[in-house]
């Protein structure tokens, strides 16, 4: 059972509806769909910074999600962890392609800009907040993905262990490692502006 | 000894007590806008939508492309193998007329 953002995710009643969508039932995949939306676009969101890409690569993950669900099997993998796959492999691609394109350096690019636009979503950030997300952005895909799921969706490290395909004395070994690496950074990034 | 090397040191320096604490501040769930959910799901819901009937028609069976192509051979097969039947008969006709032929022609002795 997977606890996010303080609510409890009811294993047997995903199972249950998951059957359902696999059977091509619009309605059941409209529930899953609203279950995990905001959990997706939040991941999302802090992987790409802004809003637009949120929207657009949440828009894919569930298109490809609903594409494929009839492939889907239940191997004590959560159904929200196989999304985050679907969400974390996209992200990778859409990183890959703008690499490629190189409009604008993903260092270069104005991190949470758009928040203006969503009102609903803004949040109040200090600046020493912005700073840290900035770091956290420059961080490697997979701690960037534990910091999200561990801070965001407060995941344990089993949890994070079933969607990042790892074992939990393995997540717990690269949540050390990142921590002192973003300290790192932290460090000198502060040194940088001084 | 063996339990002064098993002794566990504590991780959670100052340090790591106050990263966690700035990372718990600055990351926290992000709604998306009620009107890009609301279209999204109009989306998948058109997506999912009963295809129009003309789209589900379905295509002929492996099985009877299979038949269809061997009779095609089949009857090829058959027109080639008689073509040169005809043509061999032809020919034997022919030939039997030139012997025929051959037969009453008195032969001229050079004498």
């Amino acid at each position: 059972m997977l606890k996010a953002n303080g609510n409890v995710n009811h294993g047997p009643a995903d199972k249950e509806v998951l059957n359902d969508a696999a059977l091509g039932d619009p309605t059941a995949f409209g529930v899953l769909y609203e279950r995990y939306v905001g959990r997706i676009y939040t991941y999302i969101y802090y992987r790409t910074g802004n809003h637009n890409d949120a929207e657009d690569l949440t828009s894919r993950v569930f298109f490809r999600a609903m594409r494929h669900i009839h492939t889907y099997q239940d191997r004590g993998i959560p159904f929200s962890a196989w999304l985050y796959r679907i969400a974390h492999n996209l992200v990778a691609n859409w990183h890959r392609d703008n690499s490629r394109r190189q409009e604008v350096g993903l260092e270069d690019a104005p991190l949470y800009e758009n928040e203006r636009h969503y009102p609903e979503a803004t949040l109040l950030r200090s600046e020493e907040q912005t700073g840290l997300l900035e770091v956290v952005r420059q961080l490697p895909a997979e701690r960037q993905q534990l910091l999200i799921l561990k801070f965001v969706e407060h995941y344990s490290n089993a949890e994070i262990g079933l969607v990042m395909g790892r074992s939990e004395g393995a997540i717990k070994s690269l949540y050390h490692r990142t921590l002192l690496n973003l300290r790192e950074r932290l460090e000198k990034s502060s040194f940088q502006e001084m | 000894m063996r339990k002064l090397l098993t002794k566990t040191i504590p991780i959670a320096t100052q340090w790591r007590r106050d990263l966690e604490h700035k990372l718990d501040s600055a990351l926290n769930p992000i709604a998306p806008s009620a009107t890009f959910v609301a279209q999204l799901k109009s989306r998948l819901s058109a997506a999912r939508a009963p295809r129009p009937a003309r789209l589900l028609i379905q295509k002929p069976p492996v099985a009877w492309a299979a038949i269809s192509l061997a009779a095609l051979v089949g009857v090829s097969l058959a027109l080639a193998a008689g073509v040169r039947v005809a043509i061999t008969l032809l020919a034997a006709l022919g030939l039997f007329q030139q012997l025929k032929q051959g037969a009453n022609t008195p032969i001229k002795l050079n004498t």
